[in-house]
């Protein structure tokens, strides 16, 4: 079905149509049932959506009251998980169980010694960049460096999406979501002065961005091992803030 | 209106006192069930707080009138939402005969069958949402909890036209992908 379609099923539900163009449409819902599904499809996604939206603090302050009873009311105290736990059973491993058990224990000593910094599993853990999709912004040759940088930031080749999304911003330097993405890169590419201006800077205002760079911000202070810097940073995400969840977490694990 | 709306009640309001009476009394039986149709106890809570949230959600609707008892209710929402998960994981055969009395709960029968219809639809719906780009899940959660699309396209830095051109692509998608899914149309 047309995108277009979809415009005016949206007027037609937000009740922005004027009666003539209203009159006409239900015309044409009439005359085709897959015009007429459509409508009900997008109709219950807004009410099913809606009501999550809505209902999401309430759920999350029951879920929170069902876990905190569910720990003290199933204790894995059925048959089933005493058949399965129970009882004061000796296994005896083959050998080759023991060589591997031993081969992985060297591994673990070996993993121990060279593995990353602290804060650098920290921030790998944490890290969830968002897909960028950098749709049509109303066509030209402008956006082809936008298109190359989606590409290559997708495919985490971050080196390769930078210079596209600098191109970019040359000619567009207001538009957020690119210089959000480049805060992305500049921290990928550890240049953390570029990415903390732009973070602190999106995350200074109110935009859809502001959310997502406020705990970015945190993020690259965290990968610096600036560690009070990074405690600051996440105490100012508020708990309207879709991070705050993570922040709370990590501002645990720091403290 | 049954005399066990009380439980209903301590839901809706997360009465931890109230929620605790039912873990005491309901717990035990969904654990044997559960665990007598191959699953372990960390399975039953699982699917006891998946059937509570179930039913809150439920309760919430305009309309919602608890005329069972609240047991059956709640072993029936369990039992539907096991038998889900045993077919979700693929397990051959699955059957769950037992009713353990509430066979002629009838009423029960109906509003558990509802409520895990709605549940279900709920989880679909959703999951689809979820599996759009964060840009567009953005531009649909604000455009349709009441914000003009004028207001969209300023908080979202960009133009008019084109918020309510992304918007379309995006329910475009989200519409594609709901109705091509097989339970789309099974879970009626």
């Amino acid at each position: 079905m047309a995108v277009e379609l979809y415009t005016r099923i949206e007027d037609y539900l937000d009740g922005v149509m004027n009666a003539q163009a209203r009159q006409a449409f239900e015309a044409e819902l009439h005359a085709d049932p897959a015009l007429a599904e459509a409508l009900a499809t997008v109709q219950e996604a807004r009410e099913r959506l809606r009501r999550q939206w809505m209902d999401e603090q309430a759920d999350t302050a029951l879920l929170s009251t069902l876990y905190q009873l569910g720990k003290s009311h199933f204790t894995g105290s059925s048959p089933a998980d005493k058949k399965s736990g129970g009882g004061a059973r000796i296994f005896r491993l083959p050998q080759a169980w023991w060589a591997a058990a031993a081969a992985m224990a060297i591994l673990v000593v070996a993993w121990f010694f060279w593995r990353p910094p602290a804060q650098e599993r920290l921030y790998v853990q944490y890290r969830a960049f968002p897909e960028a999709d950098f749709a049509v912004r109303g066509g030209g040759s402008a956006e082809q460096p936008l298109q190359l940088a989606a590409e290559a930031f997708n495919r985490e080749d971050y080196a390769a999406a930078l210079p596209a999304l600098r191109n970019y911003l040359q000619r567009w330097p207001d538009d957020t979501e690119a210089r959000m993405f480049a805060g992305f890169c500049y921290m990928e590419l550890k240049q953390f002065d570029a990415a903390t201006t732009i973070f602190e800077q999106i995350g200074g205002s109110a935009n859809a961005w502001s959310d997502e760079a406020n705990w970015s911000l945190a993020l690259a202070y965290l990968r610096q091992n600036k560690r009070s810097e990074c405690i600051v940073a996440l105490e100012t995400i508020a708990p309207a803030n879709g991070r705050y969840g993570d922040a709370q977490d990590l501002l645990k694990r720091l403290q | 209106m049954h005399a066990d709306t009380h439980y209903i009640q301590s839901l809706l309001e997360n009465d931890h006192r109230g929620i605790a009476g039912i873990y005491s009394r309901f717990a035990a039986r969904i654990e044997r069930f559960v665990c007598a149709n191959s699953g372990t106890a960390d399975d039953a809570c699982d699917i006891f707080q998946e059937a509570l949230i179930a039913i809150t959600r439920q309760a919430r609707r305009p309309g919602f009138v608890l005329t069972c008892p609240f047991e059956a209710y709640l072993y029936m929402v369990c039992r539907g939402k096991w038998f889900n998960e045993l077919k979700r994981r693929r397990r051959a055969a699955v059957t769950i005969s037992e009713t353990e009395g509430f066979k002629e709960e009838v009423d029960a029968g109906l509003l558990a069958d509802s409520t895990l219809i709605e549940s279900e639809r709920d989880r679909l719906f959703r999951r689809f949402f979820d599996q759009l780009t964060e840009n567009c899940r953005n531009l649909l959660k604000l455009s349709w909890t009441g914000i003009s699309m004028e207001e969209v396209s300023i908080n979202l830095g960009i133009s008019y036209a084109y918020a309510r051109k992304r918007k379309s692509e995006c329910i475009a998608q989200l519409t594609e992908w709901i109705q091509a899914s097989p339970e789309f149309s099974t879970l009626k």
